[in-house]
């Protein structure tokens, strides 16, 4: 991705309101470019910071300070597999199994 | 890496349990080392496919979902409890597993009523893939979109999605079709299944190819030998040169070939 696709990623990640994980329905609310992210992340099931940095086409410095506002925002996890640290996204517990009506507002 | 195939449809009873169980059925006889997980929770099916009863399941998933065990302790090794259908027979021996919900009515109006953690399923899943160093994890699904349908959409690398040849499903389809585009399914095909036998299946495929912009794996007919059997087998395995069966195997292809 060029760099004002990158830079505008940063700010849709910056302006979003903290999580405790992701929801399926929140995914399909994100901007293009955040979604297919951690659509991406989701399917790998565990990433590291270099191979974010090479979907994104950015240096692993920039990368990881996506990332790491990702953590904070609570869409991303740090996990170790195999003494490596690996990144994941943070599915959300959530106990509440209804659609909200957000949902249709997605695809309508 | 294990492939991950959902098997959807927006409607029920559009036959995605016989799909799973049969698809699942013809990769696992190929050698692969497969599982299905059952995620409906709601209404499970799937487990009568392979002669399993409340008392013979053992373990559910609805156990693992509150912590009380773990998923590797819910697989139930179909290969090494074949049953006495004649179609189960080829499945003897094979590295093949599946993770049944609750039948019984208090746990899953305990479910109904309590919810379950979407989270905990996604945990259950990656562990299962490793523990079993599965090939191929089939999933299940409740008709209809919730987090976990979407979820389980969300993590596929193979999503087929279930219709009839009816306007009710043409129309939640594309609801599907849409939702799986959004969360960049790498490999979306749909499955026509009770396809009326006096229309040519060919130009029912060209139709709904149109429609949707997205390969359809099988055109599958309606067909009371089928029905007749009542979910009690693994109808391609009993009778593998019936048409229902030879498509059936076309889809198993194109899911070996995508992922
Ligand atoms: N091609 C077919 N011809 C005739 N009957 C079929 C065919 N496919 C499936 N059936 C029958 O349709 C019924 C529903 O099938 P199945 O349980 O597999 O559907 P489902 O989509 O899993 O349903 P649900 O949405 O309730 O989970 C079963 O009785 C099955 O035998
Ligand atoms: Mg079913």
């Amino acid at each position: 991705m060029d760099n004002e696709a990158f830079n505008t990623l940063k700010r849709d990640v910056e302006s979003m309101t903290e999580v405790e994980g992701l929801t399926m329905t929140d995914l399909l609310t994100f901007p293009d470019d955040l979604r297919l992210l951690l659509n991406w992340m989701m399917r790998e099931n565990g990433v590291q910071i270099e191979e974010m940095a090479s979907y994104l086409a950015q240096e692993v410095n920039e990368a990881r300070m996506l990332l790491e506002k990702m953590i904070e925002k609570g869409l991303i996890e740090e996990i170790k597999k195999k003494e490596e640290e690996q990144y994941q996204v943070l599915v959300k517990s959530s106990r509440n199994y209804r659609v909200p009506k957000k949902i249709w507002q997605v695809i309508e | 890496m294990a492939v991950i195939v959902s098997i959807h449809s927006f409607r029920g009873g559009t036959g995605k349990s016989n799909l799973t169980a049969n698809l699942a059925s013809q990769i696992a006889v190929s050698g692969k080392r497969v599982a299905i997980i059952d995620t409906d929770i709601q209404s499970p099916g799937i487990h009568v496919l392979f002669g399993l009863n409340e008392e013979k399941m053992g373990r559910t998933l609805n156990e693992f979902l509150r912590s009380e065990c773990s998923i590797e302790d819910v697989a139930f090794d179909i290969g090494e409890h074949i049953g006495d259908a004649p179609g189960r027979k080829s499945l003897a021996g094979k590295a093949f597993w599946l993770v049944p919900s609750s039948i019984n009515s208090g746990e899953i109006s305990r479910i109904l009523r309590d919810g379950y953690d979407v989270g905990k399923l996604n945990e259950g899943m990656n562990r299962l893939i490793k523990g079993l160093k599965l090939d191929y994890l089939f999933i299940d699904t409740h008709p209809g979109l919730n987090e976990e349908t979407l979820l389980s959409i969300a993590i596929s690398d193979v999503l087929l999605v279930v219709m009839r040849p009816d306007q009710q499903d043409f129309q939640g389809t594309a609801v599907t079709v849409d939702i799986a585009r959004g969360l960049d399914v790498p490999n979306l095909f749909l499955l026509v299944n009770k396809a009326l036998t006096r229309y040519d299946p060919n130009q029912i495929r060209e139709h709904v190819e149109g429609i949707f912009q997205a390969p359809v794996a099988c055109v599958l007919p309606l067909t009371e030998d089928m029905a007749d059997m009542g979910s009690a087998d693994i109808f391609s395995l009993r009778y593998p040169d019936h048409p229902w069966s030879k498509s059936l195997r076309e889809a198993a292809q194109a899911v070996l070939n995508a992922a």
